[in-house]
């Protein structure tokens, strides 16, 4: 998910509990009249129930909820969409011709690198952008038994590989090491004595 | 060569809380959108039924501001409250930086289980556990086979050999011995 998504998400959620907590004070207000003291002693929507009664209300609000709703639907996709460039163009690129690397082939076969390297299981290569600096994210399991020495090792090789492989570009690499995978509890076979 | 281009993003974290709460005001929207042309329907005449915007205007009419609306009101402040607080809070840390060059980070759990693996391999040593896991201290408990107290020791100097300089978490080391 993008910075910019994850502020949309922020801004938003937070006008939302804004108008909520304003919402709340105000009929708190109007029980207590702390602040205000004008209120009538019953809510009349009589002005309100007017405007509903037109015939355009249902059109506007139509509108309205459908230019809401299409954002909204805009909003929830973008959550859904996949992060990361496939592609770099390299600084090799000149008016001659474009020069690009795949970045998954590159994130792919580093995390192939790194599983073979270190005692790091299930090891998945991605890329990500990270202020407009590309960075390939390797994330696997340890295993419990690793010599932790063997893990830190690789993963230095395998940024080094990735630098000497990019020596023009920003490109750097993360390792990311998580607990050894739950194995599911075995179902013992039930053993029958005659 | 050592890899000292860093990659110079924050440590990993989960996925910010706000996220889900984003989404689900997302839905809210497209439902708001769905009931908006369902009143445009029953108003056209189109669906039969009463329009939903008509219905809550009228509930609304002669309302007095009695207990039920005060503690709707504050429960309604209180929610809004705990949205913004929601929509502040950062995501969680899920990693710890590793004291090498490379841009290496390791789970809680994944140093709980090294250093757990490390502890049970220790002689006199007949069971590990990690109770406490977490990105300031985990706690290693041992149940040793004879004197606690030595084969604390041993496991302590394991750890400090292996695991301990891992990471910024502090290993901690507790140690019972097996009842006779």
């Amino acid at each position: 998910m993008t910075a910019r998504l994850l502020r949309t998400d922020r801004v938003v959620t937070a006008l939302l509990g804004l108008v909520l907590v304003g919402g709340g004070l105000l009929v708190l207000d109007w029980r207590y009249r702390l602040v205000f003291t004008g209120y009538s002693d019953a809510l009349s929507t009589t002005a309100a129930s007017d405007v509903v009664g037109r015939g355009w209300f249902t059109w506007a609000g139509a509108a309205v909820g459908l230019v809401l709703g299409l954002l909204a639907l805009a909003w929830m996709l973008a959550h859904a969409r996949r992060l990361g460039r496939s592609t770099l163009r390299l600084a090799a690129s000149d008016e001659r011709g474009r020069v690009a690397a795949d970045l998954r082939a590159v994130a792919g076969a580093a995390a192939s690198r790194l599983g073979a390297l270190a005692p790091v299981t299930s090891v998945t290569g991605s890329t990500r952008v990270y202020r407009s600096r590309t960075v390939i994210e390797l994330r696997g399991y340890v295993d419990p038994d690793a010599d932790v020495a063997a893990i830190t090792e690789a993963a230095d090789r395998c940024a080094s590989e990735i630098l000497a492989a990019f020596p023009d570009d920003d490109v750097t690499c993360r390792v990311l090491v998580d607990g050894p995978r739950r194995r599911r509890a075995r179902r013992d076979r039930p053993v029958r004595v005659h | 060569m050592s890899a000292r281009r860093r990659s110079h993003q924050g440590p990993p974290r989960a996925r910010p809380v706000v996220v889900p709460v984003a989404l689900m005001v997302a839905l809210l929207l497209v439902g708001l959108m769905v009931g908006a042309f369902r009143d445009l329907a029953v108003v056209q005449g189109w669906a039969t039924g009463t329009s939903w915007a008509g219905r809550l205007v009228d509930a609304l009419d002669g309302l007095t501001a009695g207990p039920a609306v005060v503690a709707g009101a504050v429960a309604l402040a209180w929610v809004g409250l705990v949205i913004v607080l929601v929509s502040l809070a950062p995501g969680r840390r899920t990693h710890l930086r590793a004291s090498t060059d490379a841009d290496l980070w390791f789970s809680t759990r994944a140093v709980a289980a090294l250093a757990e693996r490390t502890a049970d391999r220790v002689a006199g040593v007949v069971s590990t556990d990690t109770p406490r896991v977490g990105t300031r201290r985990i706690i290693v408990e041992v149940v040793a086979s004879r004197d606690a107290e030595t084969v604390a020791e041993q496991v302590r100097s394991a750890l400090d050999a292996q695991v301990a300089g891992l990471t910024g978490a502090t290993i901690a080391v507790r140690t019972k011995e097996v009842p006779r």
